[in-house]
C-alpha cells in the first residue's frame, strides 16, 4: 500500500521538476526576448507564418534531397573511392544561393515597400522606434531566415565533408561569404524600397529589383562553381596574407554594410531631421579604411608607389561619386536641425561637417579629399624613406595632386551650376547625379570628338586636359609621363583652378557654412504678422 | 475652472501651405484635459493636415502645435510618447493576429515584461478584442479592425488621442460601440481630438467642436456656444384654435420671422435669433388675443450649425 502511494508521488514530483525547469527556460527566453528589436520579433513571426517561406523552405529541402540522390547516381560507383565532396557542394550551394540571393533580399525589399504602401510605416514612425532600429530589425529578421535555410542544408553540407575533397574551413568560408552577400543584398533591398512611394513606380521597381537579384544569383553560381569545384588555389589557409586579405575584405564589407544601413535609415527618417550625419560618418569610415589598408601595404612594400596611386584613385572615385550625391542635397536646414547646432564655435566647426546641406557637404567632401592627399604625401615620404631617389614619390605625388585637382574642379563646377539651377527650380539629388555624369561625359567626349574631327588620330596629345581618365591612363601606362614639364605645368594649373573654384564656392556659401543655433521666427506664433500669404516651405 | 488649467492640445497660429493651397491657414484652438474636441469640416478642409502635424507626421509652414506643452517642431519625441494617433487608414499587417499586432506596438513604444502584458490585457478588454486575440487580422470585420486600431493607438496609455475619421465606413452598431468607447476613454481622463463626418454622433460625444473650412477655423466652442454666437435659425410650430390667418398677418408685420406657412390650425415660421426671443413672442401672441394651444420650436442641430457656418467652398 505504501509503495503504491509513494510511486505516483515521486513521478508527480519528477513531472513538477521537469515542468518547472521548462517554465524557467521559457521565462528566461521570454526575458531575453524583451530586449530584442520589436521589428525582428514581428517580422520573424510574419515570415515564418507566410506561405512564401513555407513553399521556399520545402523546395530547398526537396531539391537538396533530390540533388543528393542525383549526384550519388551520377557519380556511382566512383563516389565510394574518389573525393566527390566539391561536386555535391556546388549543387548545394546553387540550391542555397537562390533563397539567399533572390528570395530573402527581395522579401526585405517588399517588407519595407509594403509598410509604406499599406500605411503602417507612419504608425511605426510615430512610435519610439528609431529609423535605424527599423532597418536593423528588418535586416536581422532576414538573417534569421538565412539561418533557417542554412540549418536546413546543414546535414547535406556535413555529407559533402564526409565525402572528402573539401575541408571544413572551405565549407565554412564559402558559406560565410554567401551569408554576408545575402545580408548586404538585403540591405540593398531595403535601400531600394525607399526610392519611391508611388505605387506604379514601386511595381516597376519590384521587377527591376528581382531582375537584379536574379542577375546576381547567376554571378553567384559562376563564382561558387569556380571557387569550390574548379579552382582550389585560393585556399591558402597557412598563408598569413590570406587571412590579412580576408580581414581587409571583411572590414570593407562592414563599412559598406554600415553605409547601406545609414542610407536606408536616412531615407525613412523625417525630412526635418538630420539625415546626413550618419551617411557622412560612413563615408569618412570608408575613407580612412582605404587609407589604412593601402597605407599598411605602402609601408609593407617600400618603393612601390603605385600602391599610393591606386589608393588616391579609389579615394577620388569615392569622393566624386559621393560628392555628386551630396551636391544635390536640400539647402534648407529644418528648424529641428537648427535647434541642435551647438553654441560653442569649435564644436560648431566640427559638427558643421555632419550637418545636412550641399554647401557644408561640398566642404566636407573637398576637405576629406585633401586630407587624403596630405596623408598620401606623408606615406609617399615614408615609402621612400630608405631610398636613394625620391623621383618615384614625386611622380606619385604629382599624379595624386592632378587627380585630386580634377575631382575638385568637377565637383566645384557642379556645385556652381547647381547653385544657379536652384535659383530656377529645386535641383535635387537626382538632378545633381545626372549633371555630374553629363559633365564627366562631356569632359571625356568633347576633346575626343575634337581630336577625331581635327587630327583623325588617337595618339597622345594634350587636347584631353579635361579628361581624368586620360590622365589616369597615361600615368599608369608610361612612368615618364609624370616627369614631362608640360604635365607638371598642367597639374599646377589644375591645382590653382581647383583652389580658385573651391574658394569661390566657399565665398558664395559663406552664410550657410557655419549656421547658428536659432529658433526660426516662423515657428514663433507671437512673432508672426497678422496675415501670412507667402511663406517658404520649411523643408522645400 | 477650465481656464485655470493648462491646455493639453494647443494649436498656435498654425499654417500649412502646399504651394498655393493653404491647407491650414492660421488655425488656433486649445483643448483641455479630459475634453473631447470634435473637429468638423468638409473634405479637404484641413482636418487631416492639422492632425498629421499634431501627430508629428508633418511640419507646419508657420506657427506651432503643442501636446502637453511640448512643441511638435522642437520636441517630437516627447510628443510621440504622449500621443496616440489613429489615422483614417487601418494600417494592419499580414500573417499577424490581434494579440501579436498589439504586442508589436507595445514593444515599439518601449513597454517591457509585465507592463507590456498588462497593457495588452487592458487594451484587449477595453476594445472587446480579448475573445478574438488569436484571430488573424485579415479575418476581422471593418468594425473589429477599427477597434484594433483604436487599441493600438492607446496601448502605451497616451494622455492625448487623435482620431481621424474613426467611424468612417462603419455600420450603425459598430459606430455606436465606437462612440461608447471614446466616451469611456474621455471618462478615464484622456483628451481626445476626433474628426468625423457623422455630426450627430460628434454632437453627442464632444464637449467642444471646431468647424474648419478651406483651412480656416470658422467657429470653436461647445455646440450651444456656437449656436448662440451664430444666431441660429429655429423652425417654430404654433397651433392656434382660431384665426390662423390673422396670426400669420400679425407675425408678418414683425421683424425676424419669415417663411410663414399656415396649414389649418397650424402655423409654421422660421426665426433667427436668441431662444429667449421666442418666449417673448409667445407672451405677445397671447396678449394680442390669439388662443395658442401649442407652441414648439425645433432648434438647430450640429448639422444645422455646420451648414450655417460653412459655405461648402473647396480649394
Amino acid at each position: 500500500m505504501s509503495t503504491v502511494d509513494v510511486t505516483p508521488d515521486q513521478s508527480t514530483q519528477q513531472e513538477d521538476a521537469s515542468h518547472s525547469l521548462w517554465q524557467v527556460v521559457d521565462q528566461r527566453l521570454e526575458t531575453i526576448g524583451e530586449y530584442f528589436n520589436p521589428i525582428l520579433i514581428k517580422e520573424t513571426r510574419q515570415a515564418l507564418k507566410s506561405r512564401q517561406f513555407a513553399v521556399t523552405f520545402a523546395l530547398v529541402l526537396l531539391t537538396s534531397w533530390m540533388w543528393s540522390l542525383l549526384a550519388i547516381y551520377l557519380r556511382y560507383p566512383g563516389i565510394l573511392y574518389s573525393p566527390d565532396g566539391p561536386f555535391l557542394m556546388v549543387g548545394y550551394l546553387y540550391i542555397l544561393l537562390f533563397p539567399l540571393v533572390v528570395i530573402i533580399p527581395f522579401s526585405a525589399f517588399r517588407s519595407l515597400a509594403s509598410e509604406r504602401e499599406d500605411g503602417t510605416f507612419e504608425l511605426l514612425s510615430i512610435s519610439t522606434l528609431s529609423p535605424r532600429q527599423i532597418i536593423i530589425g528588418k535586416l536581422v529578421s532576414s538573417i534569421v531566415q538565412m539561418l533557417v535555410y542554412l540549418s536546413a542544408l546543414a546535414p547535406c553540407l556535413a555529407f559533402t565533408y564526409l565525402l572528402r575533397g573539401i575541408d571544413i574551413v572551405t565549407i565554412a568560408y564559402v558559406l560565410l561569404c554567401a551569408f554576408l552577400a545575402s545580408v548586404l543584398l538585403s540591405g540593398v533591398g531595403l535601400v531600394l524600397a525607399c526610392i519611391t512611394r508611388q505605387r506604379h513606380w514601386q511595381s516597376a521597381l519590384s521587377v527591376i529589383v528581382i531582375l537584379l537579384f536574379i542577375f546576381l544569383f547567376v554571378i553567384g553560381l559562376v563564382i561558387s562553381y569556380a571557387s569550390v569545384y574548379e579552382d582550389a588555389s585560393w585556399r591558402e589557409y597557412d598563408n598569413p596574407d590570406f587571412w590579412c586579405t580576408t580581414v581587409a575584405f571583411f572590414s570593407v564589407y562592414a563599412s559598406y554594410l554600415y553605409l547601406i544601413i545609414e542610407v536606408a535609415a536616412a531615407q525613412i527618417t523625417f525630412e526635418s531631421e538630420n539625415r546626413s550625419a550618419g551617411i557622412r560618418r560612413g563615408l569618412l569610415l570608408q575613407h580612412f579604411l582605404t587609407i589604412g589598408w593601402f597605407g599598411y601595404l605602402a609601408i609593407r612594400f617600400p618603393r612601390e608607389v603605385e600602391i599610393l596611386m591606386v589608393m588616391m584613385t579609389i579615394l577620388c572615385l569615392h569622393w566624386f561619386i559621393m560628392g555628386s550625391f551630396i551636391n544635390g542635397e536640400s539647402p534648407v536646414l529644418s528648424p529641428r536641425v537648427k535647434r541642435t547646432i551647438p553654441n560653442l564655435l569649435a564644436d560648431r566647426i566640427w559638427r558643421n561637417w555632419l550637418l545636412p546641406g550641399p554647401d557644408r557637404g561640398y566642404f566636407f567632401v573637398i576637405t576629406s579629399l585633401v586630407s587624403g592627399l596630405l596623408i598620401m604625401a606623408g606615406l609617399a615620404w615614408l615609402n621612400t624613406f630608405d631610398s636613394l631617389s625620391t623621383t618615384n614619390a614625386s611622380k606619385a605625388f604629382v599624379y595624386c595632386t592632378g587627380l585630386v585637382g580634377f575631382t575638385i574642379c568637377y565637383l566645384s563646377v557642379g556645385r556652381l551650376i547647381l547653385r544657379l539651377l536652384n535659383m530656377i527650380f529645386r535641383a535635387d539629388v537626382f538632378v545633381s547625379v545626372i549633371l555630374h555624369l553629363i559633365m564627366l561625359m562631356g569632359g571625356v567626349m568633347l576633346p575626343l570628338g575634337f581630336q577625331v574631327l581635327t587630327n583623325r588620330t588617337m595618339d597622345r596629345n594634350y587636347n584631353h586636359w579635361t579628361n581624368p581618365f586620360w590622365f589616369f591612363y597615361e600615368s599608369f601606362n608610361d612612368s615618364s609621363f609624370m616627369t614631362l614639364p608640360m604635365v607638371g605645368i598642367f597639374v599646377f594649373f589644375l591645382t590653382i583652378m581647383g583652389a580658385f573654384l573651391f574658394l569661390l564656392n566657399l565665398l558664395l556659401g559663406t552664410r550657410s557654412f557655419l549656421p547658428k543655433r536659432e529658433n526660426d521666427p516662423r515657428f514663433q506664433p507671437e512673432l508672426l504678422p497678422a496675415k501670412l500669404d507667402d511663406v517658404a516651405d520649411p523643408l522645400a | 475652472m477650465i481656464a485655470t488649467r493648462k491646455p493639453v492640445i494647443e494649436l498656435r497660429r498654425l499654417h500649412r501651405f502646399f504651394g498655393r493651397t493653404k491647407a491650414v491657414n492660421d488655425v488656433s484652438f486649445e483643448v483641455y484635459p479630459g475634453q473631447v474636441f470634435g473637429y468638423i469640416g468638409p473634405n479637404g478642409a484641413g482636418k487631416t493636415t492639422s492632425m498629421r502635424i499634431l501627430a508629428t507626421l508633418d511640419l507646419p509652414t508657420a506657427g506651432d502645435a503643442l501636446i502637453d506643452g511640448y512643441s511638435v517642431i522642437n520636441d517630437p519625441d516627447r510628443v510621440r510618447r504622449r500621443l496616440g494617433f489613429m489615422p483614417d487608414a487601418f494600417g494592419v499587417y499580414a500573417n499577424v493576429n490581434c494579440r501579436e499586432y498589439l504586442d508589436f506596438f507595445a514593444r515599439s513604444y518601449g513597454l517591457r515584461g509585465r507592463e507590456r502584458r498588462l497593457a495588452m490585457d487592458k487594451t484587449m478588454e477595453f476594445t472587446g478584442l480579448d475573445v478574438l486575440a488569436e484571430k488573424p487580422i485579415s479575418g476581422l470585420s471593418k468594425g473589429m479592425k477599427q477597434r484594433l486600431c483604436l487599441g493600438r493607438s492607446m496601448i502605451h496609455d497616451p494622455a492625448v488621442m487623435i482620431l481621424d475619421e474613426p467611424a468612417a465606413g462603419l455600420d450603425p452598431r459598430a459606430r455606436i460601440e465606437l462612440r461608447e468607447m471614446i466616451a469611456r476613454l474621455a471618462k478615464h481622463g484622456k483628451t481626445i481630438l476626433v474628426s468625423s463626418h457623422i455630426l450627430t454622433e460628434l454632437a453627442e460625444m464632444c464637449d467642444v467642436v471646431g468647424i474648419i473650412e478651406q483651412g480656416q477655423l470658422l467657429a470653436t466652442g461647445s455646440v450651444a456656444d456656437i449656436q448662440r454666437g451664430q444666431l441660429t435659425q429655429s423652425r417654430v410650430r404654433v397651433r392656434v384654435l382660431e384665426n390662423t390667418e390673422g396670426l400669420a398677418q400679425w407675425l408678418a408685420e414683425k421683424e425676424g420671422y419669415n417663411e410663414i406657412v399656415t396649414d389649418g390650425e397650424l402655423l409654421h415660421f422660421s426665426h433667427v435669433g436668441e431662444r429667449a426671443e421666442e418666449a417673448v413672442l409667445l407672451k405677445e401672441m397671447i396678449e394680442a388675443g390669439f388662443r395658442i394651444a401649442e407652441f414648439g420650436a425645433r432648434h438647430s442641430t450640429l448639422e444645422d450649425v455646420f451648414l450655417n457656418v460653412t459655405k461648402g467652398r473647396v480649394q
